[in-house]
C-alpha cells in the first residue's frame, strides 16, 4: 500500500510538471497548448541524442536539452501564437493539436518507433523502508519538482521580470499600455513552458523509456490535472497532479486496471460538475 | 481430287488436338504465369502498429528480392505490391480494396487480427489465396476456404503456456498480465480457460492499456495476491516496462509469456539481470539459431531494414518460398494454389515444418525460449498436441 | 444564399459518379466519405453554429454503429436499428450535455475528449457484447421488408439520398428560430441571453441533433461496411472529424461535405507519402486555420465576393 503511494506520487509529479509548463503558457497568453506532451517527448529525445548517441555526460545532456527546449518554445510561439492572436479558442486548440501531430510524426521519421532508454542522472541502490522500495530516480523526481516549484515561486514573486510576467498574465493589454515589454514576457513564458516539459521528458525516459508516441497520453493527463486544480492555479496544478497520480495507481490496483485511463477523466468530470472552476478556482475570470 | 474420309479427318484432328493439349499441359505451370507474377501484401507501415507490421513487409520483400535475384519463379519475376493498412480496420479494408484492383495471384495479410477480420470477406469474394500471420485464434474459424495462416496462433499459446508452466515448471498460482488490446485480451481469455482445464486458478488477472507506462499497480496486485509466477502477454515496448518495473519493485516471479520476452527490441532495453530467467513460448525466432546460414540471413535482414528480424519476419519469408514451391508445381492458377496450400504436408521452412490442418492453419511448432542474461536460448521446440 | 445551378450540378455529378467509376475501391471510399460527411454535418450544429467545441462526435458515431450491429446481430429486424441508435445517442448526448452546458471552452474540450475515451474503453472491455478489440463482423445489411441494397453501387445511392436528406434538414434548421439561436449563442452567449435566447436549451438541442446525425451515420456504417471495431471511433477519429469541419468550412453546410470528402480521400491518395503524410496533414491544417479560418468554403465565397465587386 505504501508502495502504491510512492509510485503514485512519482507519477503524479510528472503530471504536475506537464501541467506547470502548460499553465505557464496559459497564464500569459490564454492558450492551452495541446502539444505539451509532444514537447515532453522532444525533451526526452534531445536528451537521448546527447547522452546516448553522442555519449555526453548526463549532466551536460540535461543542460543542452534545457537550452534547446527554450529555443523550441520560442519557435513554437512564433509558429502558433503570433499567427493566431485574437482567433477563437477552439481554432487555437486545433492548431496546437495539429502541431502535436507534426512533432510526433517528425519524431517517428527521425528517431524511428523503437523505444529507447535514457540513463538517470542519479545512481545508487534503491532505498528500502517499511516494505516500500523507493528508487534513487524517484527521489530525484520529487527533488526536481520541489526545486522547480521553489525557483518558480521566487522568480515570479521576487524578481522584477517575474512580477512583470504576472502583470502580463493578469491583463495583457494594460500591461502593454504601461510599457511592460509584453512580447518579451510572452517569449519567456513559452520558453520556460517548453523547458518544464522537456525536463519532464528527461525524468520520464529513464523509467518509461522514450518513443515518439509517448507524448499523447502524458500531455492529456497534464491537461486533466490543470482542469482539476483549476486553470491558471499553479499550486492547484501540483496538488492536482499528485492527486491524480495516486488515484490512477490506487484505482488500477483496487478497482480495475482496465479503466485506468478513464479514472483521470471521471475524476475531472466529477470535479467540474461540483466545482465548475476547478478545485482551487481559476485565476482569470471570463471576459465579456 | 484429294479425298479424305470424315472418319480420318476427325481422328487426325482429335489426335493432333490431344497431343497439343498434352504438350501444352506439361508446360502449363510456367506458361500459365504472366511474365510478372503479381503478389499483394497489406500490412501496417504507419501508425502505432507499424513496429509490428513492418516485419511482414521485411520478411516478404526480402524473400521476393532473393527469388527475383535468382531468376524468379520458373523464369518469371514476382511483382510485390504493398499497401499500408495504417492503424484502423477501415483503412485496412481500403488497402485491401486497392490491392484487389491489381488482381493479384495471392495476397499476404498482416499479423494484425482486427485488420484481417475486416478484410476476409472481400478477399474471399475475390477467390484469391489469402495468407496471414494474424494470431487471434478465431481468424481461421471464419469459414473461408481461401484463408491460410502460416504463423502460430494464440489458441496454441493459450494451451501450451499454462501447460508448460504447470506441468514442467511446477507453478500453480500464476498472475496474468496482458496488454488490453485484441492480441493480449484474446490470449488472456484463452489462457484462463486452459488454466481452468488444468484445475489451476490464477491469483490475479490484470491488464494495461497499450500506451500505459506505469504498470506498478498491476504488479503490486499480483504480488499482494501471492502469485508464484507471472504470465505476461504484450508487445516488446510494454513488456520491457513490465519487466523493468518488476525488478525495480523487487518482485521476483518466474515469468513466462509470448515471444516479446525474448524479442531483440525488448532485450536491447533491459539489463542482463532484468532479462535473465524469463521464459517465452512462441513463433520461432532466428536469434537463437546456431546455423551459419540463418545467422547470416538475420544479419542481412537487419542491415537492410535496421530492425532485428523476429518470428514474423521468418514466417513471411517462409510463406513466400512456400508459394514459390507451390506455383512451380501447379502454375499461376488460384484454385490450384489454394488446393495445394490446403494439402501442404511437411514443407520445410527456415526453422519449422509446415502442415495444413482442416482449418487452414499451417504452423504447429513453437519454440520454448529462456533468457540467459540478455541472450535468449532455445530450450526446445514444442508441438501443438496432435502433431 | 444557395445558388440552385451549383446545387443541381453537384447533385448531377454525385449521381453520375458510379456510372463513370466502376471501381469497387473508389465507390467504397466514397461511401465512407459520405458517412463522414453526415457525421461532420452533425458536428457542425454543435461546433459550427452553436460554437461548442466537441471532441465526442466520434463516440456518438461509434455508439450508433455498435447499437445497430448488436441489435441486428441479435436478430432484431433492421428497421429497429436506426430507432434504437437514435435513442442510445440521445441518451448519451444528454449524459454528456447536461453536466457540461455551463463549461467554458477548454473544460468542454477536455470533457468531450474524456467522454470519447470512456465510451471507447467501455466498448473495448465489454467484450461479450461488443466483441472487444476484435470488433463485430458479419453484420446484417440494410433490409426493409426484405429489400436492401446489394453491392457498393446501390449502397452509394442510398447514402447519397441520406446525405441529401441530412443537408435539407440542416438547411431548414439553419434558417429556423433554433438555428438563429445557435448562431447567436456562438457569437456571444451573454448577449444572446440578454436577447431572450435560452442558451442552455439551445446548446443542448445542438448537441442532441449533432449526436443523432452521428448515430444514424453509424447505423448506416455498420449496415454497409458490415464490420466495425473500436479503432474506427477513437479520439484520433474525433480530431479528424474536427479538422474536416475546419478545413471544409465551419458553419457552412457545403463546407462540411467538401471537408469530409477531401479528408477521407486525401490520406488514401497520398498513401505513398508514408509517415510524411501525417506531417503534411498537420501542417496543412495549421495553414488552413491561419490563412483561411473559414475553411475552403470561405475561399469560395471570397472569390464570389470579388467577382461580384469586380463585375
Amino acid at each position: 500500500m505504501g508502495q502504491l503511494v510512492v509510485n503514485g506520487l512519482a507519477l503524479g509529479s510528472i503530471y504536475a510538471l506537464v501541467a506547470l509548463g502548460l499553465l505557464l503558457i496559459f497564464n500569459t497568453v490564454q492558450i492551452v497548448n495541446f502539444a505539451q506532451g509532444q514537447l515532453l517527448m522532444l525533451g526526452a529525445f534531445i536528451g537521448i541524442s546527447c547522452a546516448v548517441t553522442h555519449e555526453l555526460p548526463v549532466a551536460m545532456a540535461w543542460a543542452i536539452t534545457m537550452v534547446a527546449m527554450a529555443l523550441v518554445g520560442i519557435v513554437f510561439m512564433v509558429l502558433v501564437y503570433f499567427p493566431l492572436r485574437g482567433r477563437p479558442a477552439f481554432l487555437v486548440i486545433l492548431t496546437t493539436i495539429a502541431m502535436g501531430i507534426v512533432l510526433e510524426n517528425l519524431a517517428l521519421i527521425v528517431w524511428g518507433p523503437l523505444p529507447v532508454s535514457l540513463p538517470s542522472p542519479v545512481r545508487g541502490p534503491p532505498v528500502r523502508f517499511a516494505g516500500v522500495v523507493v528508487s534513487m530516480h524517484q527521489i530525484f523526481i520529487f527533488a526536481t519538482l520541489a526545486v522547480i516549484l521553489l525557483l518558480q515561486f521566487l522568480f515570479l514573486t521576487k524578481t522584477r521580470f517575474g512580477i512583470l510576467m504576472q502583470a502580463t498574465a493578469q491583463d495583457l493589454h494594460t500591461a502593454r499600455l504601461v510599457g511592460i515589454p509584453v512580447n518579451r514576457t510572452i517569449a519567456v513564458a513559452f520558453a520556460f513552458g517548453a523547458v518544464l516539459s522537456g525536463i519532464a521528458g528527461l525524468l520520464v525516459a529513464p523509467i518509461f523509456l522514450a518513443e515518439p508516441t509517448m507524448g499523447g497520453s502524458l500531455g492529456l493527463k497534464g491537461f486533466v490535472v490543470s482542469v482539476i486544480g483549476g486553470f491558471g492555479n499553479l499550486p492547484g496544478a501540483v496538488i492536482g497532479g499528485l492527486f491524480l497520480g495516486l488515484i490512477e495507481t490506487f484505482g488500477a490496483r483496487y478497482i480495475s486496471s482496465n479503466f485506468r485511463d478513464a479514472y483521470a477523466f471521471i475524476v475531472m468530470i466529477a470535479v467540474l460538475v461540483a466545482w465548475p472552476r476547478g478545485l482551487f478556482g481559476e485565476k482569470s475570470s471570463e471576459k465579456v | 481430287m484429294f479425298y479424305v474420309s470424315l472418319k480420318t479427318s476427325v481422328t487426325a484432328v482429335t489426335a493432333i488436338w490431344l497431343s497439343v493439349a498434352v504438350a501444352a499441359d506439361a508446360k502449363a505451370d510456367a506458361a500459365s504465369c504472366p511474365s510478372s507474377i503479381p503478389f499483394g501484401l497489406t500490412t501496417a507501415l504507419t501508425g502505432n502498429l507499424a513496429l509490428l507490421g513492418t516485419q511482414a513487409r521485411n520478411g516478404a520483400e526480402f524473400a521476393v528480392d532473393e527469388i527475383n535475384a535468382g531468376g524468379g519463379i520458373a523464369g518469371k519475376k514476382i511483382a510485390l505490391t504493398t499497401e499500408d493498412t495504417g492503424a484502423s480496420s477501415t483503412d485496412a479494408l481500403n488497402a485491401m480494396n486497392r490491392i484487389l484492383e491489381g488482381k493479384p495471384l495471392v495476397i499476404l495479410g498482416s499479423m494484425i487480427s482486427p485488420h484481417v477480420f475486416a478484410q476476409t470477406e472481400v478477399v474471399t469474394k475475390s477467390e484469391t489465396p489469402f495468407l496471414v500471420g494474424a494470431t487471434n485464434a478465431k481468424v481461421t474459424m471464419q469459414g473461408s476456404k481461401w484463408l491460410f495462416r502460416t504463423h502460430v496462433h494464440d489458441g496454441q499459446l493459450a494451451e501450451l503456456i499454462p501447460e508448460y508452466l504447470v506441468k514442467t515448471l511446477g507453478k500453480t498460482r500464476p498472475g496474468i498480465m496482458a496488454v488490453a488490446d485484441d492480441y493480449g485480451l484474446g490470449a488472456s481469455k484463452g489462457i484462463q480457460a486452459a488454466l481452468a482445464k488444468l484445475k489451476v486458478s490464477p491469483a490475479a488477472v490484470a491488464s494495461y492499456a497499450p500506451s500505459d507506462k506505469d504498470m506498478s499497480a498491476q504488479l503490486l496486485e499480483i504480488k499482494d495476491k501471492d502469485a508464484d509466477s507471472l504470465i505476461l502477454f504484450g508487445r516488446p515496448a510494454d513488456v520491457t516496462l513490465v519487466i523493468k518495473q518488476m525488478n525495480d519493485l523487487g518482485i521476483k516471479l518466474t515469468t513466462i509469456g509470448n515471444a516479446s520476452i525474448v524479442a531483440q527490441t525488448t532485450l536491447n532495453n533491459l539489463s542482463a539481470a532484468e532479462a535473465d530467467g524469463g521464459y517465452a513460448i512462441g513463433g520461432m525466432i532466428p536469434q537463437t539459431s546456431t546455423d551459419a546460414k540463418i545467422m547470416d540471413w538475420s544479419k542481412r535482414v537487419q542491415d537492410k531494414y535496421k530492425v532485428p528480424a523476429d518470428n514474423f519476419t521468418v514466417s513471411y519469408y517462409d510463406t513466400v518460398y512456400l508459394l514459390k514451391s507451390i506455383i512451380e508445381k501447379v502454375g499461376c492458377n488460384k484454385p490450384a494454389i489454394r488446393d495445394a496450400l490446403a494439402a501442404t504436408k511437411d514443407w520445410k521452412g527456415m526453422l519449422i515444418s509446415y502442415q495444413a490442418d482442416g482449418q487452414g492453419d499451417l504452423a504447429h511448432t513453437l519454440g520454448i525460449y529462456r533468457n540467459k542474461g540478455k541472450t535468449p536460448e532455445l530450450t526446445g521446440p514444442i508441438k501443438e498436441s496432435g502433431y | 444564399m444557395k445558388s440552385w445551378p451549383i446545387l443541381a450540378l453537384s447533385a448531377a455529378v454525385a449521381l453520375a459518379v458510379p456510372v463513370v467509376a466502376h471501381d469497387g475501391y473508389i465507390i467504397q471510399l466514397l461511401n465512407i466519405a459520405i458517412l463522414n460527411a453526415i457525421v461532420v454535418l452533425g458536428l457542425n450544429f454543435v461546433t459550427g453554429w452553436a460554437g461548442q467545441i466537441n471532441f465526442g462526435q466520434a463516440a456518438f458515431y461509434g455508439l450508433g454503429a455498435y447499437t445497430t450491429a448488436i441489435a441486428t446481430k441479435a436478430g432484431l429486424p433492421w428497421i429497429a436499428a436506426p430507432f434504437l441508435s437514435v435513442v442510445v445517442v440521445v441518451v448519451a448526448s444528454l449524459m454528456l450535455g447536461l453536466p457540461t452546458m455551463r463549461l467554458r471552452t477548454y473544460y468542454l474540450a477536455m470533457t468531450t475528449i474524456g467522454f470519447g475515451e470512456i465510451v471507447r474503453l467501455m466498448i473495448v472491455h465489454w467484450e461479450p457484447v461488443t466483441g472487444g478489440t476484435s470488433g463485430l463482423r458479419a453484420i446484417p445489411g440494410v433490409s426493409v421488408f426484405g429489400f436492401g441494397p446489394q453491392g457498393q453501387v446501390q449502397h452509394y445511392y442510398l447514402l447519397i439520398a441520406t446525405l441529401g436528406l441530412a443537408i435539407l434538414i440542416a438547411s431548414r434548421i439553419r434558417h429556423s428560430v433554433l438555428g438563429r439561436a445557435m448562431i447567436a449563442t456562438r457569437d456571444s452567449e451573454i448577449a444572446a441571453e440578454q436577447s431572450g435566447v435560452d442558451t442552455i436549451r439551445t446548446k443542448l438541442l445542438a448537441f442532441m441533433i449533432g449526436a443523432v446525425y452521428a448515430g444514424l451515420a453509424g447505423c448506416l456504417y455498420a449496415s454497409s461496411i458490415r464490420f466495425i471495431s473500436p479503432d474506427s471511433f477513437s479520439g484520433t477519429q474525433a480530431v479528424l472529424l474536427m479538422t474536416m469541419l475546419i478545413v471544409g468550412g465551419m458553419g457552412s453546410i457545403a463546407g462540411c461535405v467538401v471537408g469530409a470528402v477531401a479528408l477521407t480521400i486525401l490520406p488514401e491518395a497520398l498513401r505513398f507519402l508514408g509517415q510524411w503524410y501525417l506531417v503534411l496533414y498537420g501542417l496543412g491544417v495549421i495553414a488552413v486555420i491561419v490563412v483561411a479560418p473559414g475553411g475552403l468554403a470561405s475561399l469560395v465565397s471570397l472569390s464570389q465576393l470579388r467577382r461580384a465587386n469586380a463585375g
